[in-house]
């Protein structure tokens, strides 16, 4: 078979080390001028304001500070000139690529890109198996003939497919939205600080600094994993500060926030406890500001958020039994399904198959069983009790009809079965994960010593599941606490959306979701996200000790 | 292995740069600000040159000047095809004007919630429909337009009195000087009201007046609708007397027929805890206490449409899906409480976008959305019942479409009414938040009404200021 080439292409280098670290030294100078415009800009400007603002300013004085840093390293002759001199090109480079894509409308493009893909898929498809043919009998080099005819298909039908999604307009487009001046001024960056960043990057320049290998090294692996870096910060990292940031301010997403320090911290988390007196509601012995939360005998806790603190309770009670209830049982339904019982891959993928099924899905089927009416739980109860009624010598059982979506009593105990319906099953698999790892020559020592069934499970099954079994509580627990689909669907027509009866069924999440997407604080609801965070963490913490400790005997 | 990595690199390139022809221009810029630093016009690809908008690819490759997205949320997907087909049509006869129609979620998915985002995002349509008690908030926001002054301009505007009175009313406050008249915050896209839902055959087994004969004779009243409700209860088993879902509105019209209601008259301060509105909450209550209905907090219209309920309240949206019934059924009035039989008038207006480019097209089609013709090919359908008062046909049209037979009964309810509103003056979200935890307390017996009358003004004031 001819193999086909393509024209190996490298990039000039342009001047000696010496001489182009002189020029880096130059082009930094230049690029902290223009980055400190844009930090000038993006901090007056009237046109950018609320996130947009802030993520312009992050960036604008970030390139400042590493071109500041370059230049005094450069100066100095210091590698860290260089890594920094890198760092910088390198985000211009992505800067200015993003810039360039997004003023073509790229974005936007690849969302309408759906609607046209599907012309091209047939072609794929024919691509794909024409590339799976090119790998037939290559080991001992047969059918090479259909191999190279094969490929070529692949390619035609790549083309081909490509055709079809309107790569012919698309490029058209793109070509001539390119030749527009500001796009062609983004292009101009986004080469320069490329080849600066690939030049700078070279050996030779990289030998005149005297930059260790290590240093080398540890470049290679940054810009490895920048895109992953890059993507954290941009879409974690970044909108988690920007969440902080908001939690300081009162802020309704359309204008601007006002700053107003740890305000809303301060209602979620004021409470208040006074003694009521004779003839005295406990509303009038609270401080100003203050409702009643909650009670307990003639001492009554305030609160100047009743709501948020009636959240917590839900979900501290909704934690206590779900958690629980779905970890225990999945325990011992690992311990059946470790079992060598006939069709046992079956039932292991009966019971995880839950934890895949949406929680839309499942909470809607849910609602349907718990229709207190015409539900099938309710059915079940009332035949069951029809029966046991009509069995002589047992006392007369009274039908409940239980309200399982509309009693207050009851409803944050229906979100609790739902939840552990869908997690027993895949707690269990982890279990079973953990079961299947237990080194059985234990079992079979003890054995020998007498030990019965309950004692392995007690003395030697347990204790080498502890692994398994601090993932299962601390993964389990967090998803409890940040409680929310399964209210929202079981709930959809109280106030607030997933509240339940009385708010028997306000979680933090959906209380935030509230405050947020309803009544439009995000200022308030990004200081509850981060109550609920320190929560969280504060779980896995103690998770973590816990688990620790019991490491170290 | 470098030709394989040089067609992955080709293949990844090809496919974003196939993205610029992908971009039919229907996120644009131009009508929701959504990049105002790009121009179109200048791209080189557009061949009408200076006439085009800036930003407008989609109205420029179907020869249109301008492209406006608009949006409802329907209550099924028939209703999606026929708001689909609505605006087809009216695109096909407006000259220089491209439609796209977005079919917005429905009402448990969070309409308002994603429109709010959207809005917040710069990439809301151009025309969009909210319901009536949203209308403050948005407006006081900043968010939607206020029409006045293109409406003024417009010759295609029938006017403030050609729509129905009530909406009209809380359309045009001025919310600097709350008087009504002043602004024009959108058109009513039609208006509902609330009808008891009847199973007759359940009632005919009970052995119950027919409660539409009570309605002609003038007897149609609380004791009636008890009387009735319990008589379908003794049918025991699954069979429950009345049924109403948990929703502000539903106590709301026993509150409202005692003789209270939710606000006092100015709508600035609560009315929840007058001796009338308790006097209606304590009837519902009873109700509840004594069994006949199904549980407040459970769905009712399933066990209704399963043939279990005697009586269940709706409005007129609700009419497609119960002609599904497999039962004689048909509708009623809301029975009169001390003040007479007080309903709601539920309605939602559409409304412009603040950030749309094309204002006056937008107040435009916003009159051709509540155009006579176009509201009767919806009521058609059976969800709704039109807002254009200025022409008897299109109610007496209304009125033909059956079933439900007793039309007249969402009409009469029309008449003595409150219309659901915004909050000028206060924070509806916040009100409803308050309000509807503490009637699920009274109704489910949890609070007494003694306890619910001392505190719930109190609460509910605040949200005032």
């Amino acid at each position: 078979m001819t193999a086909i080439s393509l024209p190996s292409f490298r990039l000039p280098r342009l001047l000696e080390a010496s001489k182009w670290l002189t020029v880096v030294l130059a082009w930094r100078v230049l690029h902290l001028l223009a980055s400190g415009t844009a930090l000038w800009f993006a901090t007056t400007s009237a046109t950018l304001e609320g996130p947009a603002s802030i993520a312009a300013n992050a960036a604008a004085l970030t390139l400042v500070a590493l071109d500041l840093g370059a230049i005094v390293g450069l100066a100095r002759g210091r590698p860290v000139g260089r890594s920094l001199s890198l760092a910088a090109d390198y985000l211009t480079f992505l800067g200015a690529v993003l810039l360039l894509l997004h003023v073509n409308r790229i974005f936007v493009g690849l969302d309408a890109l759906g609607e046209t893909f599907g012309r091209g898929i047939p072609f794929g498809i024919v691509a794909i198996a024409a590339w799976v043919v090119t790998g037939w009998g290559e080991q001992n080099n047969k059918l090479v003939t259909t191999r190279k005819y094969a490929r070529y298909v692949a390619y035609a039908a790549i083309a081909a497919m490509l055709v079809a999604v309107g790569i012919l307009p698309g490029v058209a487009t793109f070509v001539a939205r390119t030749l527009q001046p500001l796009q062609l001024g983004f292009l101009t960056i986004a080469l320069a600080s490329g080849y600066l960043a690939w030049r700078t990057f070279q050996t030779d320049v990289a030998l005149e600094m005297d930059v260790k290998n290590r240093t080398t090294r540890t470049l290679d692996g940054l810009l490895f994993v920048s895109p992953n870096a890059l993507g954290f910060v941009a879409f974690f990292a970044g909108p988690l500060l920007f969440s902080l940031f908001v939690s300081l301010t009162e802020w309704d997403a359309f204008g601007e926030p006002v700053f107003v320090g740890l305000a809303n911290y301060a209602q979620i988390l004021g409470l208040n406890v006074a003694v009521v007196g004779a003839g005295e509601s406990a509303s009038a012995a609270l401080a100003a500001g203050y409702q009643p939360w909650f009670s307990l005998g003639n001492v009554v806790i305030g609160a100047r958020d009743p709501l948020f603190w009636q959240s917590i309770r839900n979900i501290v009670f909704f934690t206590a039994f779900a958690l629980p209830l779905s970890t225990i049982p999945a325990l011992f339904l690992a311990t059946l399904l470790n079992s060598k019982a006939p069709f046992i891959k079956v039932f292991r993928a009966i019971y995880f198959i839950p934890s895949i099924a949406g929680v839309v899905a499942v909470a809607l089927i849910w609602r349907q069983l718990f229709d207190s009416t015409i539900g099938w739980l309710n059915y079940i109860i009332s035949a069951v009790i029809a029966f046991l009624n009509r069995l002589p010598l047992l006392p007369q059982f009274a039908d409940p009809r239980l309200q399982w979506l509309s009693d207050a009593d009851i409803a944050l105990f229906s979100l609790v079965i739902v939840f552990s319906w869908m997690f027993i099953g895949y707690n269990a698999v982890l279990f079973l994960a953990g079961l299947q790892g237990v080194d059985n020559t234990l079992h079979e020592a003890a054995m020998l010593d007498g030990a019965n069934r309950w004692q392995r499970f007690r003395n030697i099954t347990l204790p080498a599941l502890r692994p398994t079994t601090f993932f299962v509580v601390a993964s389990t627990g967090i998803l409890t606490l940040q409680l929310f689909g399964e209210n929202v669907v079981l709930f959809p027509t109280t106030t607030p959306i997933g509240g339940g009866p009385q708010n028997s069924t306000l979680t933090p999440v959906v209380y935030l979701y509230e405050q947020g997407f309803r009544r439009f604080s995000f200022g308030y609801a990004s200081a509850v996200a981060w109550v609920l965070f320190v929560l969280i963490f504060a779980f896995t913490l103690v998770q973590f000790r816990r688990q620790r400790a019991e490491a170290e005997g | 292995m470098r030709i394989k990595r040089w067609t992955a690199v080709l293949a990844a390139t090809a496919v974003v740069l196939t993205a610029c022809g992908a971009d039919n221009g229907t996120e644009t810029d131009a009508e929701t600000g959504g990049d105002p630093g790009i121009d179109d016009a200048e791209d080189g690809d557009v061949d009408e040159g200076d006439d085009v908008d800036e930003g407008d690819d989609a109205a420029a490759a179907s020869g249109d000047d301008v492209s406006l997205r608009w949006r409802t949320r329907p209550d099924n997907d028939a209703e999606t095809n026929l708001y689909n087909s609505v605006s087809e049509e009216i695109d096909a006869g407006w000259d220089g004007v491209g439609l796209e129609y977005e079919p917005g979620g429905s009402e448990t998915s969070s309409y308002q919630d994603v429109l709010r985002t959207e809005i917040a995002g710069g990439t809301a349509p151009d025309v969009f429909w909210i319901p009536g008690t949203d209308i403050a908030d948005f407006a006081s926001r900043g968010l939607i337009l206020d029409l006045r002054d293109s409406a003024e301009a417009s010759d295609a505007y029938a006017g403030d009195e050609a729509y129905a009175p009530g909406p009209m009313e809380l359309l045009t406050v001025d919310p600097d000087t709350q008087e009504s008249g002043q602004s024009l915050w959108g058109l009513p896209r039609d208006v509902s009201t609330f009808v008891f839902y009847l199973n007759n055959d359940l009632i005919a087994e009970a052995g119950a007046p027919d409660p539409r004969e009570l309605d002609e004779a003038g007897e149609w009243d609380w004791d009636s609708f008890r009387e009735v409700a319990a008589a379908v209860d003794g049918l025991g088993g699954d069979i429950q007397g009345f049924g109403m879902n948990n929703w502000w509105a539903n106590p709301g019209i026993w509150m409202n027929s005692a003789g209270g209601g939710f606000f006092n008259e100015d709508r600035t301060a609560s009315n929840v805890g007058s001796d009338e509105s308790v006097m209606g909450l304590e009837f519902l209550s009873g109700l509840y206490q004594d069994g006949l209905g199904v549980p407040y907090g459970e769905d009712s219209q399933p066990p209704y449409q399963a043939g279990q309920v005697g009586m269940q309240l709706s409005g007129r949206w609700s009419t497609p899906a119960y002609r599904e019934n497999d039962f004689d059924w048909d509708v009623v009035n809301i029975p009169a409480g001390p003040a007479g039989a007080v309903n709601w008038t539920f309605w939602g207006a559409y409304v412009v976008n603040a950030n749309t480019e094309h204002p006056e097209e937008a107040f435009d089609l916003v009159t051709r959305l509540t155009d006579g013709e176009v509201q009767a090919s919806i009521a058609e359908l059976g969800a709704n019942i039109p807002s254009r008062v200025d022409d008897e046909d299109t109610i007496d049209e209304f009125l033909t479409f059956a079933p439900p037979e007793n039309n007249q009964a969402f009409i009469d309810g029309l008449a003595n009414s409150e219309p659901e509103g915004p909050l000028w003056e206060g924070d509806w979200p916040a009100f409803d938040s308050i309000l509807a935890p503490a009637i699920e307390g009274v109704l489910a017996g949890d609070i007494s009404l003694e306890e619910f009358q001392s505190t719930i003004d109190d609460q509910l004031n605040a949200t005032f200021e």
